[in-house]
């Protein structure tokens, strides 16, 4: 835990330095992101919390000759310290002093964001307010009148509109203007509820000559006031004992204190909103509200989801096979053919490694990448339009047989496109328990690439039946999540699943720049996790495919596939379709090329009648459900070790997955028997 | 210094109160919890049971004693939508229960 004492100043700071240190506060979901993106461009860097699993995120920006050194702070509702995000805001606020700080405000619900810069007031920095969105309010009917909201605050407030890169120079304008004015802010600020306001004064007083020049002693009182653990914990050391004595007897006295003092902000609130709102409410709620009467029905709402969902997919595998194909024509085309001639007189090894190996691997990555952008640009859509946080609310029912609440469903949609995204967006939860579970569940959603693989593989084997196996496959997968879920939440991680509180905003038009900005980052979080590790363990596969002779059927797979053969016998695979089944170890894609390799000389196209012919539709359906369940890919389970701390856990999904897609399988493959289907 | 160092049974050094368990001999007249209030109802926040961390959220999004809040949807079971301060929020249906209120008329 970072102390809540600022150490001595880090960075900037003197007057006319060309230097200045600015961070970015504010809400979730309030453009901050953008704000950010705008101004640092290419010079990002994305890293952690030393010592955190929330993302850091840093850049330059240049204005003239000043050097703006920006640092995106967690986005946080307030600085209570109640979470992780609002501990480290906080202590980057007390500890590296920056210069300036903005905090991005959302117009069209001033009163709620104006309990952050109700924190931040207090607090030794110079403010600068980014009123954004003010095109919503103003649609709204409900205008904010800016010169009067920046009176009643007193520290400058810049209209804009980041999603149309509007006001986002005179931000930058404001912010180097405000460091270079030395003068302390002289805000106005909250106070605490009437019937708590001689107790603060007195706490005030008591602490006054103790803490640090730095840490004023009226924000220090509202954080005693709040119960909160790092201040009391500071206070107490630097404080006399018989002080503490005195401020603790107070303190006992007034328990109830965080609700006088958050009553406190929301009093200053309702007088800065009294001030500078034109004209409040919206006519945009009555539509919200009457979508809203559908969409969030639990019975009706469920069933759109599903609708909704069915439709995503659908319009992800009818745009994304084609584009896929095209892709894949296109590396062999432009890149497999040069290539092999380049490579005609290097000895087998080589241009194998090269072509079949990397190339390979590459042109997996490359033609998975159009798919899995699809799906997540649909699902940006959804979430800017406000429908994601309606499905969190639907299901919110559904995941409490899970032990876990409505917001997990959020990462485990996004799951259906790649599992990688999914584990880490498991952060978005609040408590570590639940953030875990998540994490360990997210596995068992199929994947768009484990779908590739179904789709390809049933309708072989099932014809018509296919989109019912398929279909059935996906839902068992699901029904298991929710038994495990069930499980391992009371066995593994029992206690404190964290609260569900979520915004459910206004409908509105999705905006080109956010969906288009989530797209590109998660497909970035596959290509950096999972298109490296691809690559690389292609080569693998085709050395252990390849090696010793430079033929499969003797090959090191070939061997270890003929070791493991029994054990396939049990749930009905021959050693080639456990092959394909541990190739999937390294990226779930891989199967299908495993089996072109095994079946038909590397050429799909043949593979279809191949494979009809080798197996009969009880072992397709049994490798089709171990392979569902299998265990998580390579990239997944690295991502699954970082986010949920440790290899234990990625140990653990591996092993209990293992183990559990044969079980099934095996339960699959002599069940049918047993009932003569075989 | 005898509380130096001493934990309370929620983890906190200041040894807030035990606020999940029902303050009954608090009771107003009427009071009862969100969770119990049919959609259409409006209410007035009198207090908040719960953990320290609870508590801190549900006050930063503005569940303030005094405040007005309108329950949108209530179906008896699963999660509610509750509408204050000019904003729509879910709110499961624990969390729901550690909102005191009165009704309105």
């Amino acid at each position: 835990m970072g102390g809540c004492l600022p150490a001595p100043a880090s960075a900037g700071g003197e007057a006319g330095s060309p230097r200045l240190l600015v961070a970015l506060a504010g809400q979730p979901n309030v453009g901050k992101s953008t704000v950010f993106n705008l101004l640092t461009g290419l010079s990002q860097h994305v890293g952690n919390w030393a010592g955190k699993t929330v993302e850091k995120k840093t850049g330059i920006h240049r204005h003239g000759d000043v050097v703006l050194e920006l640092v995106d702070l967690p986005g946080t509702y307030s600085l209570s310290a109640a979470s992780e995000e609002e501990l480290i805001a906080r202590d980057f606020l007390l500890a590296a002093r920056p210069d300036v700080v903005v905090a991005i405000i959302n117009a069209a619900a001033l009163e709620r964001h104006l309990y952050l810069v109700a924190e931040l007031l207090p607090l030794p920095v110079r403010l600068v307010v980014g009123l954004n969105m003010v095109d919503v309010a103003a649609g709204e009917g409900g205008g904010v009148d800016c010169a009067a909201l920046e009176r009643a605050l007193g520290v400058p407030v810049v209209p804009m509109v980041a999603n149309r890169n509007q006001g986002v120079a005179e931000l930058v304008a404001a912010v180097v203007a405000r460091a270079r004015d030395t003068a302390p802010d002289k805000p106005r600020l909250p106070g605490v509820r009437a019937d708590h306001q001689s107790v603060w004064r007195e706490l005030e007083t008591l602490l006054g000559p103790h803490l640090p020049p730095m840490l004023p002693a009226a924000w220090a009182a509202s954080k005693l006031l709040e119960g909160d653990r790092e201040v009391t914990r500071a206070v107490r050391e630097a404080c006399p004992a018989p002080e503490w004595a005195r401020i603790e007897r107070l303190l006992a006295a007034h328990e109830d204190g965080m609700l006088a003092v958050a009553s406190g902000r929301y009093e200053w609130i309702a007088d800065v909103v009294r001030a500078a709102v034109r004209r409040p409410r919206p006519g945009q709620v009555s539509v919200t509200e009457r979508l809203d009467r559908w969409l969030t029905h639990p019975a009706w709402g469920l069933a759109t989801l599903a609708g909704v969902f069915g439709l995503v997919y659908g319009l992800t595998f009818l745009l994304g096979v084609p584009l896929q194909a095209l892709v894949e024509t296109l590396i062999t085309r432009g890149l497999g053919r040069p290539l092999s001639a380049l490579l005609a007189g290097a000895p087998w090894w080589v241009s194998g490694m090269l072509l079949d190996g990397v190339l390979a691997g590459a042109g997996t990555v490359a033609s998975f990448l159009p798919l899995l952008a699809i799906f997540f640009a649909v699902l940006a859509v959804l979430e800017d339009v406000g429908y994601l946080a309606r499905a969190a609310y639907v299901t919110d029912r559904f995941m409490h047989l899970v032990g876990l609440h409505g917001k997990s469903s959020l990462p485990l949609l996004l799951g259906f496109g790649c599992n990688v995204p999914a584990v880490m967006g498991a952060r978005i939860l609040d408590s570590p328990n639940a953030r875990r579970l998540t994490a360990l569940l997210a596995p068992l959603v199929p994947c768009a690439s484990r779908m590739t693989v179904i789709l390809f593989v049933a309708p072989l084997f099932f014809g018509a039946w296919a989109p019912l196996v398929a279909g059935g496959l996906v839902l068992a997968a699901l029904a298991i999540l929710v038994a495990v879920g069930a499980l391992a939440g009371r066995l593994l991680l029992p206690g404190e699943r964290g609260a569900f509180i979520m915004e459910l905003p206004l409908y509105h038009r999705p905006r080109l720049r956010t969906v288009a900005l989530q797209t590109w980052q998660h497909s970035l979080e596959f290509l950096r996790k999972a298109g490296t590790v691809i690559v690389v363990f292609s080569a693998l596969v085709w050395a252990l495919s390849a090696l010793p002779h430079g033929r499969i059927e003797d090959s090191l797979l070939a061997r270890a596939g003929q070791l493991l053969a029994p054990a396939g016998a049990l749930i009905g695979l021959d050693w080639r379709l456990l092959v394909a089944l541990l190739s999937s170890f390294f990226a779930k894609e891989n199967a299908v090329a495993s089996l072109a390799v095994l079946f038909a000389g590397g050429q799909e196209q043949r593979l279809g009648e191949a494979l009809a012919g080798a197996f009969s539709p009880l072992s397709a359906l049994s490798f089709l459900v171990a392979y569902t369940l299998f265990v998580p890919c390579v990239p997944t389970l690295a991502t699954l070790r970082q986010e949920a701390g440790g290899w234990r856990w990625a140990a653990l999904s591996f092993g209990f997955l293992l183990l559990l897609s044969l079980a099934a399988a095996a339960v699959v493959f002599q069940g049918g028997r047993w009932l003569g289907w075989a | 210094m005898g509380r130096r160092g001493r934990r309370h049974a929620d983890g906190s050094i200041l040894g807030l109160p035990d606020l999940t368990r029902e303050h009954s001999h608090l009771d107003e007249e009427g009071e009862t919890s969100l969770a119990a209030l049919p959609a259409g109802a409006a209410a007035r926040v009198l207090h908040l049971y719960g953990g320290r961390e609870l508590i801190a959220r549900l006050a930063a999004l503005g569940f303030t004693p005094g405040t007005e809040v309108r329950v949108e949807q209530n179906f008896g079971r699963g999660p509610l939508i509750v509408g204050l301060r000019g904003t729509r929020l879910a709110l499961g249906r624990r969390e729901a229960g550690r909102v005191h209120v009165l009704p309105l008329e």
